[in-house]
This record gives C-alpha cells, sequence and structure tokens, in this order.
C-alpha cells in the first residue's frame, strides 16, 4: 500500500473545487445509461396507462358476469345515461341490475383493493419489513372491532371514525408488542429498541386474534339470525350488501387519505436507507412516521368499515409490482394501487360467481393466493438477509 | 472556516454521554475522533449531524449554526455515512446512491439528469463504478461501505461525517477506504471519521480528537497527541510509540497491561478521575 504521501502539504485551498471527483464518466457510458434511464421513466408510464386500461376494462366486464346475462355494451350504456351522456336504452330492471347492484359493487371493490395495495407498501416502507401488510399487523382487525361495535350500538354514522380508532388502537398494540419482544430477547442495541420483521408479524398475530375474537364476540352476542355468516364476513371480509354508499366512503377515503400517501414517495425511498440514514437526508422522520402510520390506519379504517378484513392484498401486490419496478415509490406506490384495484375487482366477482348462488367472503380467495406469497417471502428473506 | 464545537452536552435515560465538549476541527481536512468504546465518538456525530439535538451547548460550522438550520439545507451541507447502516437489501446500488439526492430533489420532482451524473460521479469516486447494477444485499461488506459513502458524497456536502469506515474490512480494504477519505479531504471536503486504529488515525488523520467519558482528552495534530502516556491512561493498555517502517508516521503498539486482566473500561475511567484530580 502507498503511503499517505505528504499529507502535511495542505488541503486544497477553499473556494478549488470542492465538488467529489470532477473526472467524469466516459461519455459513452453516460449515453448508454441515460437510455436506460428514460427507459425506465418511460416503462412505469407504460405499465401504469396499461394497468389504468385493464382497470376500466376489469370493471366493466366484471359487472357484466352474473346470474343475469348483460354485455359490456349493456354497461356502458347505463353508465352514460346514468352520467347524463344518453337515452337509457335498458330495462329498468336490467338497469337496476347494472347500476344499482353490480357497479357499486365492482367500484367498492377496486377502492378497497386500490387502497389495501397502498396501505401494504406503505407500512412495508414506513416499518421497514416487508411483511407488513394492514391485515398481518392487526389494523384490519382492529378496524372491525371498532366497527362492529358501532353497528350494535346503531350508531353507524361514526362507523369509519370508530373503524380507524380500532385501527389506531391495534397498530399501536402490534408496535409495542413488537418493541416490548425486541427489547425482552436483547435485540435492541445500544441505541435503543428497533422493530424486527418478525416480532412485528408474530404481534401482529397476537393482536389480530384478540381483535377478531372480540370481533367475533360482539356479533354472536348481539346477532339473532345468521351471526355465523355475519362473523365470516367481518374476519374475512365480504363485499356483499354494498351500495353507492360504500363506494363514497371507500373512494372517499382514498381520495382524500389515499392520495396524500401516494404523494410521500419520496420520504418513503429515504425510509430504505435507514432511520437516521433518512434523518441524516433532511427527512422529519418522527413526523413522518406518525404521519404515515396515521394515514394508513385511517385509510385501513374507511376501507375495514365497508368489506371487513380483506387479508393480504396489501402484502401481495405491492410485492408482485416490485418484480416490475423494482424499489422505488414513485412507481410502486400508484402501480401498487392500480393492481390492487384489478386484484380486488376480479377476486370479488370470483366470490360472489364461483359458488353462486352461495357466496364465498371474497377473503379466502385473497388468503389462498396471499398464502403461498407470503410463505415465498419468508423463504426468500432468508436468502437474502 | 472551522466547525466548532462549544460546551456540547448530550444525556440520555438519565447518563450523560457527551460531556461538555469544546473543539475546533479544521476545515478542509480529516478529523479523526478515537476513544474506548462508550467514549461518545458516534453520539458526537449524531449530534454534528443534528439527528439528535445536543442538551447543552452550541456546533457552528463555517459560522453557522447547525441544529438551527432547516432540516432540508442542513442535509446539503451535512452527510453521515453510518457503517451499521441497514439498507433494504434489494435496493439496487445506483438507486441507493440516488436516495442521496433526497435534500436536493422537490418533493414531487423525480431525480434528473444532473442528479443522476452527481451518482454516478459518486460511485466513480469511491470506485464502486463497476457495481452500480447490481442489488445491496449482494455486495461485500466492503463494498457495501463504498456505497454508503457514495450515498454521502451525491448529498454534495461541505461536512462528511463517516462512522468507523474500516469496521469489517480486510487489510487492504482499510487502507483503502483511508486514502479515499484522506483524498476527499485534500480535496477540500471536511472529513470526521470516527476510528478506533490509533495507528490508522495516526497514518492519515490532519487532526485528532482523543474521547473518553463523553470529554475530549486532547486534541491536535496525531504526532504530537499520540504518546505512550496517553494511550495508556485512556485505554488502560500497555503502550508504545514508534516511527512507522513504511510511512514514517507514528505507529501505536500495544500489549495487555502486565500481570493484570485486562478491564478496559474501569482501567480508563480511574486513569481519567486520577488525571482529572
Amino acid at each position: 500500500m502507498t503511503a499517505p504521501a505528504a499529507r502535511g502539504a495542505a488541503p486544497a485551498a477553499p473556494g478549488t473545487d470542492r465538488r467529489v471527483a470532477e473526472n467524469c464518466p466516459s461519455p459513452a457510458g453516460e449515453g448508454r445509461n441515460s437510455a436506460t434511464r428514460s427507459g425506465g421513466a418511460a416503462r412505469t408510464l407504460l405499465w401504469g396507462v396499461g394497468l389504468g386500461v385493464a382497470l376500466a376494462v376489469s370493471i366493466v366486464v366484471a359487472v357484466t358476469i352474473g346470474p343475469a346475462a348483460l354485455s359490456p355494451a349493456d354497461v356502458l350504456a347505463s353508465v352514460a345515461a346514468h352520467l347524463g351522456f344518453g337515452e337509457a336504452t335498458l330495462s329498468p330492471l336490467r338497469d337496476g341490475i347494472v347500476w344499482q347492484l353490480r357497479m357499486p359493487r365492482v367500484l367498492t371493490a377496486a377502492a378497497v383493493g386500490a387502497g389495501l395495495a397502498l396501505c401494504g407498501a406503505v407500512l412495508q416502507a414506513v416499518t421497514r419489513n416487508p411483511l407488513a401488510d394492514p391485515y398481518l399487523l392487526g389494523l384490519s382487525s382492529g378496524a372491525s372491532v371498532g366497527a362492529v361495535v358501532v353497528l350494535v350500538l346503531g350508531w353507524s354514522l361514526v362507523l369509519p371514525l370508530a373503524a380507524f380508532t380500532g385501527a389506531i388502537v391495534a397498530l399501536l398494540a402490534t408496535i409495542g408488542l413488537a418493541l416490548g419482544a425486541g427489547r425482552a430477547g436483547g435485540a435492541a442495541g445500544a441505541t435503543g429498541a428497533r422493530l424486527s420483521p418478525t416480532a412485528t408479524v408474530l404481534a401482529g398475530i397476537a393482536v389480530s386474534s384478540v381483535f377478531g375474537a372480540i370481533t367475533s364476540l360482539v356479533i354472536f352476542w348481539s346477532a339473532t339470525n345468521d351471526s355465523y355468516r355475519e362473523i365470516l364476513n367481518w374476519l374475512l371480509g365480504s363485499l356483499s350488501g354494498t351500495d353507492w354508499v360504500s363506494v363514497a366512503i371507500a373512494g372517499g377515503a382514498f381520495l382524500l387519505v389515499g392520495m396524500p400517501l401516494l404523494a410521500s414517495a419520496r420520504t418513503l425511498d429515504a425510509f430504505a436507507v435507514g432511520e437516521s440514514g433518512a434523518a441524516a437526508l433532511g427527512v422529519n422522520v418522527a413526523r413522518s412516521r406518525v404521519l404515515l402510520l396515521g394515514g394508513t390506519a385511517l385509510l385501513t379504517g374507511a376501507l375495514v368499515s365497508v368489506s371487513g378484513s380483506i387479508g393480504f392484498v396489501g402484502l401481495v401486490l405491492p410485492h408482485a409490482v416490485r418484480l416490475v419496478t423494482g424499489p422505488g415509490h414513485r412507481a410502486l406506490l400508484p402501480l401498487s394501487a392500480l393492481a390492487g384495484a384489478i386484484f380486488l375487482v376480479w377476486a370479488d366477482t370470483g366470490a360472489r360467481t364461483l359458488f353462486d348462488p352461495r357466496e364465498l367472503p371474497v377473503g379466502i380467495l385473497t388468503a389462498l393466493i396471499g398464502g403461498p406469497v407470503f410463505a415465498w417471502l419468508l423463504l426468500r428473506r432468508r436468502s437474502l438477509a | 472556516m472551522s466547525l466548532d464545537l462549544s460546551r456540547v452536552r448530550f444525556d440520555r435515560a438519565g447518563r450523560t454521554i457527551i460531556d461538555g465538549v469544546d473543539a475546533t476541527l479544521p476545515s478542509g481536512a480529516l478529523t479523526a475522533l478515537v476513544g474506548p468504546n462508550g467514549a461518545g465518538k458516534s453520539t458526537l456525530l449524531h449530534l454534528i449531524a443534528a439527528i439528535e439535538r445536543a442538551d447543552a451547548g452550541e456546533l457552528h460550522f463555517d459560522g453557522r449554526s447547525v441544529p438551527g438550520m432547516r432540516r432540508r439545507d442542513r442535509a446539503r451541507l451535512v452527510a453521515l455515512a453510518e457503517q451499521q447502516a441497514e439498507v433494504d437489501p434489494q435496493l439496487g446500488v445506483l438507486a441507493a446512491v440516488l436516495i442521496g439526492r433526497t435534500p436536493h430533489l422537490g418533493a414531487f420532482a423525480a431525480a434528473g439528469e444532473h442528479d443522476r451524473a452527481v451518482a454516478e460521479r459518486s460511485l466513480e469516486a469511491v470506485g464502486a463504478r463497476e457495481f452500480a447494477a447490481r442489488p445491496i444485499g449482494s455486495l461485500s461488506g466492503g463494498e457495501r461501505q463504498r456505497v454508503t459513502l457514495a450515498r454521502a458524497l451525491a448529498q454534495e456536502p461541505e461536512l462528511l461525517l463517516v462512522d468507523e469506515p474500516t469496521n469489517h474490512l480486510d487489510l487492504a480494504a482499510q487502507l483503502t477506504a483511508l486514502e479515499l477519505l484522506a483524498g476527499l479531504a485534500r480535496d477540500g471536503l471536511t472529513v470526521v471519521a470516527a476510528l478506533h486504529d490509533l495507528s490508522h488515525a495516526a497514518a492519515y488523520a490532519d487532526h485528532v480528537i482523543v474521547l473518553s467519558a463523553g470529554r475530549v482528552v486532547v486534541a491536535g495534530d496525531p504526532r504530537e497527541v499520540f504518546t505512550a502516556e496517553l494511550v495508556e491512561r485512556v485505554y488502560g493498555v500497555r503502550a508504545q510509540v514508534v516511527e512507522h517502517p513504511l510511512t514514517g508516521r507514528p505507529l501505536i503498539a500495544v500489549a495487555a497491561p502486565a500481570a493484570s486482566s485486562l478491564a478496559p473500561a474501569a482501567v480508563a475511567e480511574a486513569a481519567l478521575t486520577e488525571t482529572r484530580a
């Protein structure tokens, strides 16, 4: 190794270029990289447009599927008539099936899917835990308890608020438990406790078990007729019985809370380099974390209040999208939301038609897909850690 | 132009971690922060970066109060490279370095051509250009440290703080890392590195601050600071300072204290109390 030659020989005078290594990369390399660069951005845009079109087509086609046969043209005609772009051409009965039954349900599915996928992506970044998901961390179960309690009490006006409160309580319980477990396990270093992914998921299981049990107890205690069905719908999630009010709640929550979350990509990217790393980049870590976690709890609460706790959407879709886009959140967040919307539209269509006339809670289908993905993530984490 | 610390104190959980540090660190130079484990080296770096707030005292860089700045302005001025930083293993190297551009970007703007150029130049500067396309998870310890440093450089800071840059590196990689930091300082960057190896500090640093139990024991030119007496007092080991046969810089040879089971913290503390008394 060379000696640190003449270190005494004065540092460069102030005013000389203090920027790093001005000996630039070769022009050839520069050109090649700028090609792949714009390619990356264009690819994201292309995926965005593609998924947007796929979502629109999925919504129309999903509305045509069901016991009463309808064509995409019927759906479009009904929508156009209701939006004031033409005369009603369908019979009132068929129009009612499109506009009063299926369209609100499909749109609710889209909004819930988009919101849950977005929440999953945000939670994964903020908790720095690839296994994070509103369902696995107990937020959905907490929101269910809040929702069920106010429904039993007959205060349905505060339904989303109660679901939000439940989600926040569950989130705090999960994080507190995970931190406590980390401390008890001695995993915490001198710099304080940190959330280990495993401890967080275990804590989430404990919290969702308890909240799930409370949901079941409350329904069983209060309901008179088909309490089992209702319990299943809350625990596994179901979109049966959704109407335009559900669309307004889920869609409104997505616009009010989801949109600001979509705009947090830069902060979420910075979280990837650790907490003090993000702080050194000028991120207000404490405030961002509270706002982002609060936002996911608020959005999850609103969604769960219309759909019950549908699992794994927030886990599966962000990981699927990441395989295509990589971990950057500017692409990941909007594409996850779009993919989540498409995913849940089709999952719910399956749930209401596979065993027609009986209906399956949609969470059964999402778990059927999400469980194996969760297992795959567990195995892959080991190989990457 | 310098980094000035004045009576900086920091307490955590009822314990004083940094106990009234006064120091002037020359700009455009490499300052080594040395001292036993728990002396407060990392904490002091966090305080300078204002990631943690000092309970008392002032920190000025170039006459400007560092904790008093807006976060974003500060992140354009001060960068911190921490080696234990847990970065998402799936993140690509170039993407990880681009995150260093955060303080230069608006909330909605994408990283542009200029940001990419800076990120690539930073990778070039640390000799990491060839693995720009690989995921962080596939890098060796030494490669990862270089990427961490590149991210800090992508912030285009005037003050670079580095925590234990030679940790977990093999011999050649340790020297490469130190050469790099010394080179950056020669180019005008103010570099502060927390180091464990006193001979490294003696060989590469322009200025040394010896920290023990949250206090500055001594600061100055490494050739004057490192004496056998100081090392024995601060670390509780036997020491001798000789001339490095290859470089001519001070080489600090150490050995366990004779006929004593080594209890460095206790010994160091006792020694310090003695000198203070």
